[in-house]
């Protein structure tokens, strides 16, 4: 898989590219409207990656050449604005999906994935990773062949975690995306929800060496552990 | 009362007329007593002049003039007025005479022959008239003289000033209705020009546009000078180039906001993802990991203040965006309430919600008032305290409150809470340990329900409770 990033700022660029690198994707980045156009035209692309505020060409503007050009590859928006219009804009424009900086970059690469496989005709319906699956119409976990069905918000919790193995979430960031509050409450429900977590998922006779891959990093959160 | 300019305008224009009327009555009553003293003597210089014409001295009787005279002024005493001729009169007659300082009687209309004196003799005062009496004979000039007490003037003087006054009291109660009918005219008039006034600066929109969609823009709200009167223009003008400066100012700092906000955003992303990255590298449960861990939570508190920021900012410039849709309230505050349980186990949670009630808002922003909200509830919540949702419907509104015991005192606690940047500090209940909130949820809460044509209060019941009470449209 090959993805084109049009970004000006070096630093983003750099993230991004490292980010997509780690889970295998390559990344090939032009910083500005002009070449990036070019360069879009030119090679293939299974997804492109498109700053608004760029030289030479913004990229509403690229992305109307790029559609003109008939040329269907997703496109995802990233820019600094989170206004209503600019997002309509967008997709009026034909881009597949919209991302405000700033960012989680997981969060990016999840959304190219899924963008790529809609346009392949595949629907990811089950997350898995490893012996985990997740189903995601369902709301139903198996581990080791152990079924549960999870409440909305162990959903979430485990959806977040799975969606980015080996990445730490503390347990503040936990509670603002699952629980959408951005402040300490004063109690351990993150460490009760994954407790819950473990529990229903246990299994009665466990593979050897087989531990439930969440994993507790003390004093900071919570981590997915990647398969190796 | 008295801060009512109409009725300050009534009472001053009342007084100022009335205080006019009652001078005007003083100085006429004073003024008019010597002009109307020389038409009574002028009058009766008349009499003379015509009773003593084409008399020649000789057939002059002078007791018959008395006598005449005597009955004219019926309330004379017997022989009371005297009448002489120069070189007939007595000693006290001619006393009189020595001490009388001629004059002529003033009166703009003629001139009299006659002249006149007023002296005092004894006890009573006296009206001299001497009348020249010439004869074409041999006998020369001689002056006629008549005195006649000087009270019998003031008596007539006196009847004349009473029937004026009878005549002038009878006009009161027209005068009265006239006062008052002028000063209603004048309050009227004055205030038609004000109200004028008025009504136009209730127009004006400091944002530029009041109205949800927004889209008018903001040199629409300049007053027309012609439209006012001339001492108006002025202060109208002034208050052009006030609302002007005003609005450009509060364009510039919504701006400012917003365009601060936005190029906050490339570098946050970039501190973010490099953070996460070192993050994920260091060592398990080394020091240097935690450290990390809570300089990215840190990051993400920046970049939540960032995003109030921009949607403050937005609201400032009237720039929300709403999505509406139908949102149904119990599905809601059902989910909220679960959350509610699992963040807060100990705290009780009650909601009373008919599952029919529906609003119309913008989910997200929506979403983020409850959310909001509820933190807010939460944080300030003791442990085995209560928190509750009502929601009513009244007519076209819901009526929705978060109601939450506390263990704050309320004494300090009023709208400043709705103030940006606001922190209820001076409490000693307050745990210092505790992260606080950006100060920053409960001023954004408000301006989302404004946007949305709502509203969002603060009420302090007994027991502790504190709640927030909105009205919102219903879908």
């Amino acid at each position: 898989m090959k993805i084109l990033l049009i970004e000006d700022d070096e630093q983003i660029a750099d993230l991004v590219a490292s980010a997509f690198e780690a889970v295998g994707i390559q990344t090939q980045l032009e910083k500005d409207g002009f070449r990036g156009l070019r360069t879009a035209l030119q090679l293939n692309f299974d997804a492109i990656l498109l700053d608004v505020a760029l030289p030479l060409m913004d990229g509403f503007q690229v992305l109307e050449e790029i559609r003109r050009n008939n040329l269907n590859t997703p496109v995802i928006m990233l820019t600094a604005s989170i206004d209503l219009p600019d997002r309509l804009k967008s997709f009026e424009k034909g881009a597949d999906d919209y991302l405000p900086k700033p960012f989680y970059m997981e969060e990016l690469i999840v959304r190219v994935k899924a963008m790529i496989n809609n346009k392949r005709g595949k629907v990811e319906m089950t997350l898995v990773q490893g012996d985990l699956s997740l189903d995601r119409f369902t709301r139903v976990a198996t581990w080791q062949g152990e079924k549960a069905t999870l409440t909305q918000r162990e959903y979430v919790l485990l959806e977040c975690l799975m969606t980015s193995p080996g990445q730490i979430f503390s347990r503040e960031q936990i509670l603002k995306q699952v629980w959408n509050v951005d402040f300490d409450p004063g109690t351990n429900v993150v460490d009760v929800s994954v407790q819950r977590l473990r529990k229903k998922l246990s299994s009665p006779s466990p593979k050897l060496g087989l531990a439930f891959p969440i994993e507790t990093i003390r004093g900071v959160g919570y981590r997915f552990k990647t398969q190796s | 009362m008295l801060r009512s300019f109409k009725l300050k305008f009534f009472l001053l224009v009342t007084i100022s007329i009335v205080f006019f009327a009652i001078v005007t009555r003083i100085s006429v009553r004073y003024a008019s007593t010597k002009p109307l003293h020389e038409i009574f003597y002028g009058n009766f210089a008349s009499y003379l002049e015509l009773s003593l014409k084409d008399q020649s001295l000789s057939d002059l009787n002078t007791q018959a003039i008395q006598q005449k005279i005597n009955a004219f002024y019926s309330d004379l005493n017997p022989n009371e007025a005297q009448v002489w001729l120069s070189d007939t009169g007595n000693t006290a007659q001619q006393n009189m005479l020595s001490g009388a300082v001629w004059r002529n009687i003033r009166n703009p209309s003629r001139t009299y022959a006659v002249e006149l004196a007023e002296l005092r003799q004894g006890e009573s005062d006296w009206i001299l008239f001497k009348v020249p009496q010439s004869d074409q004979g041999n006998q020369g000039t001689q002056d006629f003289f008549v005195a006649i007490p000087a009270r019998m003037f003031e008596a007539r003087f006196e009847d004349m000033m009473e029937a004026r006054e009878s005549v002038v009291n009878s006009m009161w109660p027209l005068l009265v209705l006239c006062i008052l009918l002028c000063t209603w005219f004048l309050t009227y008039w004055v205030m038609r020009s004000l109200q004028n006034l008025q009504n136009t600066f209730q127009k004006i929109d400091l944002k530029g546009n009041g109205n949800v969609s927004g889209s008018s823009s903001s040199s629409g709200n300049a007053l027309s000078e012609k439209q006012f009167d001339v001492e108006f223009a002025s202060f109208v003008g002034y208050f052009n180039s006030l609302i002007k400066r005003l609005q450009l100012n509060f364009e510039q700092a919504s701006r400012f906001s917003s365009d601060a906000a936005h190029e906050l955003r490339t570098p946050l992303t970039v501190i973010r993802g490099n953070l996460k990255r070192l993050l994920n590298r260091a060592q398990d449960n080394s020091v240097e990991q935690i450290q990390l861990s809570m300089l990215s939570d840190e990051v993400e508190r920046l970049i939540s203040i960032t995003n109030k920021l921009v949607l403050l900012s937005q609201a400032d410039g009237d720039n929300f965006k709403l999505d509406l849709q139908e949102i149904k309230l119990f599905d809601l505050i059902a989910v909220t309430g679960e959350d509610i349980q699992s963040l807060v186990p100990h705290v009780q949670f009650e909601y009373s919600v008919s599952p029919d009630i529906k609003l119309l808002a913008d989910p997200s922003l929506f979403q983020q008032l409850l959310n909001n909200l509820v933190s807010n509830a939460i944080k300030y919540t003791p442990p085995q305290g209560k928190i509750k949702f009502n929601a009513k419907v009244f007519g076209d509104l819901v009526e929705f409150s978060l109601s939450n015991t506390t263990f704050l005192s309320l004494d300090g606690i009023d709208d400043r809470i709705f103030q940006r940047f606001y922190r209820h500090l001076n409490d000693p209940n307050i745990d210092t340990q505790r992260p606080k909130g950006d100060g920053l949820g409960l001023s954004l809460c408000q301006e989302i329900a404004k946007a949305h044509g709502g509203t969002l209060s603060l009420h302090k019941g007994p027991d502790q409770w504190v709640s927030f009470k909105a009205t919102w449209q219903r879908a």
